[in-house]
Order: structure tokens, then C-alpha cells, then sequence
């Protein structure tokens, strides 16, 4: 090992995990402890912010001008994903005596948080936390088997994320700091979400 | 990059791994070769190396077990694992091809795995 890493640029994606959010209100938010993995063999995370631009106009132009944060919309593609754990994004009916899972038109999926990582060339770690998301949609691919049958079928899950409702905050990002050598990048800031409780509560 | 990796392969494997060569003698031999370097249409200073880990032996099993084994050590797996190997930044590797024979002669079979690696050029 010589001279320092300088390579910033993020590649790859993983660590993909949820916790169940327990409170989401005005004076409240707070998760259950346990960390879930959200599938298996992360592949994709595309992510689009919406957000509505306003100008106000003044006597001799533009008074003020900016944006609106209105939500987030993060595409993730898996290798695997359990029924139980599929169940529990949708807020489905999964048995476990049975093992099957049962969608309903009318079901509501609950708000989860999202956490997941992305590698930087010096070995560190980019991680994110979103505190208030939703899955809201989820296809499947369906290929038959050609010849050489390495592609799976993936799960691609559409969640969208809001500010949560005590303090509006969307998702804390930070980096990990660069392990030593032939360590890896201790991405433990990703097993907690710390709850938000009323000053002196 | 070549280097680390010989030096790691043969702290794992307890022998030697020769770079870009395959000596005639002895007939048990293993080599890691480089074949193809690649990087991004915009250099960001990293890149891909395609490197094929060779073995020979007078055992066919035997080559294929150490080929296999190199395929797992340099496999960075569902969540990328980084590969530990005595270089600067991250380093993944991908298996491209699981171990297959390359040449067999009346003494030796040759095999062989190869996997691309990820990591600063």
C-alpha cells in the first residue's frame, strides 16, 4: 500500500435493509430495533426527486424562486426476495402455516426505513438512510430458461419516500471512513435509526 | 494489480503463483494472466482487469479443486465484498467463466477460471 486514495466516484450497490417504522407523527418517530434485509443480491437503485419549482415575481423581476421537495422515488432491482419479507412491504396476509401469500385490492402497505450502501474506489462506504418510505409498486421479470440460463428473474420494487412528519427530514447520508488494510468499512451507522422523541420526552 | 494478486493467491493457496507465465517445468504450476484491461469511456481512474487464473497438475481433480477455490477467493459475491489484496482502494471481483479445461497432454491437464477485477488501474 502506497500513497493515498483519491477516487471518490461511487460504484456498486448493497447492504440493502429496512427497519418498521413503530411511530411516524407530529411528536413521534421511532423504528423497530431490528434490522430486516430486503432481498437478496441487490442489483439497481435508480432515484428520482419530484420536487415543484415556484417563482414570485416583485416589481422588477423575480422576487424569490426555489423549490418544493414533494417525494422521492427509489427503483430497486433484486435477485431474491422472501414471501414473508414481500408480505411485510406490502402489508399483505402471509401465512406462515400455509406459506402463502395473499394480496388484497385494498391493502396498505406500511411505512418502512430504508437503508443501503454504495462503495467508493478507497474502500469507504456512501450510506443512506431514508426514514419514511413506501413501497408502492413491485414487478417481476418472467424469462424462460434459454440456453444459457444465467439471468434471473428479477424483482424490481418502486418505493416512495416522504419527509417524516416530525422534523420533514428525508434521508441522512454519510460516509464511512476508510478501513485499514484488509479491513472492510464499518458501515455499523446503518444498524440504528436513532428515534425522535419530544424535547424533554 | 498482477502483483498483489500473485502475492495474495499464493498466501492463500501455499505456493507459488507465477505472473504472465506458465513455466515448462515444473508440471504441477499455476499463473495468473492478464488478457484485457478496460476502463470507462470517461477514465475515472479506475478500471477492469480480466485475469485468468491457470493450473496445471497431473490430476485432473486437483487442478479443478484449486481452480474452484481461486473462483470463490476472488468472488466478491451478492453484497461485494472487497477482495483483500495487498493494494491501494477497493477491489471486486467477478467470476466470468467457472474452471474448464484449456489443454491436456499425456502428462498434465491445464485448467482454468477467469474473473474480472475491479479496482484503480
Amino acid at each position: 500500500m502506497s500513497e493515498t486514495v483519491k477516487r471518490k466516484a461511487l460504484k456498486g450497490f448493497a447492504d440493502l435493509g429496512f427497519f418498521l417504522i413503530s411511530k411516524n407523527d407530529k411528536e413521534n418517530y421511532a423504528v423497530t430495533p431490528e434490522k430486516l434485509a430486503l432481498g437478496v443480491g441487490a442489483r439497481s437503485c435508480t432515484r428520482d426527486e419530484t420536487r415543484e419549482e415556484y417563482q414570485i415575481p416583485g416589481d422588477d423581476g423575480i422576487y424569490a424562486m426555489g423549490s418544493d421537495y414533494k417525494f422521492t422515488t427509489l427503483n430497486v432491482s433484486v435477485n431474491e426476495i422472501e414471501l414473508e419479507t414481500l408480505g411485510t412491504l406490502l402489508g399483505a396476509d402471509y401465512d406462515n402455516a400455509t406459506k402463502v401469500l395473499r394480496e388484497l385490492a385494498n391493502q396498505t402497505a406500511p411505512e418502512i426505513a430504508m437503508v443501503f450502501s454504495m462503495l467508493r474506489m478507497d474502500q469507504s462506504k456512501r450510506m443512506f438512510k431514508y426514514f419514511a418510505v413506501t413501497l408502492t409498486n413491485y414487478t417481476h421479470d418472467g424469462k424462460a430458461l434459454l440456453d444459457t440460463g444465467n439471468e434471473v428473474n428479477q424483482y424490481t420494487l418502486t418505493f416512495q419516500c416522504k419527509g417524516r412528519d416530525v422534523d420533514g427530514a428525508v434521508r441522512d447520508t454519510k460516509d464511512s471512513e476508510i478501513p485499514a488494510p484488509g479491513q472492510m468499512a464499518d458501515i455499523s451507522w446503518l444498524d440504528t435509526i436513532e428515534a425522535v422523541a419530544p424535547s424533554g420526552g | 494489480m498482477m502483483a498483489a494478486l500473485s502475492t495474495y493467491l499464493e498466501e492463500e493457496l501455499g505456493k507459488t503463483v507465477h505472473i504472465d507465465n506458465m513455466p515448462d517445468q515444473p508440471v504441477e504450476c499455476s499463473a495468473v494472466f492478464l488478457w484485457n484491461h478496460t476502463v470507462g469511456r470517461m477514465n475515472d481512474g479506475s478500471g477492469t482487469r480480466y485475469i485468468q487464473y491457470r493450473v496445471r497438475s497431473s490430476d485432473y481433480n486437483k487442478a479443478m479443486v484449486e481452480a474452484k477455490r481461486v473462483a470463490n477467493l476472488l468472488d466478491s459475491g451478492l453484497d461485494e465484498r472487497l477482495i483483500p489484496l495487498p493494494y491501494d482502494g477497493a477491489v471486486i471481483g467477478r467470476v466470468r467463466r467457472m474452471p474448464i479445461v484449456l489443454n491436456r497432454d499425456p502428462k498434465a491437464v491445464t485448467v482454468y477460471t477467469e474473473i474480472a477485477m475491479i479496482g484503480l488501474n
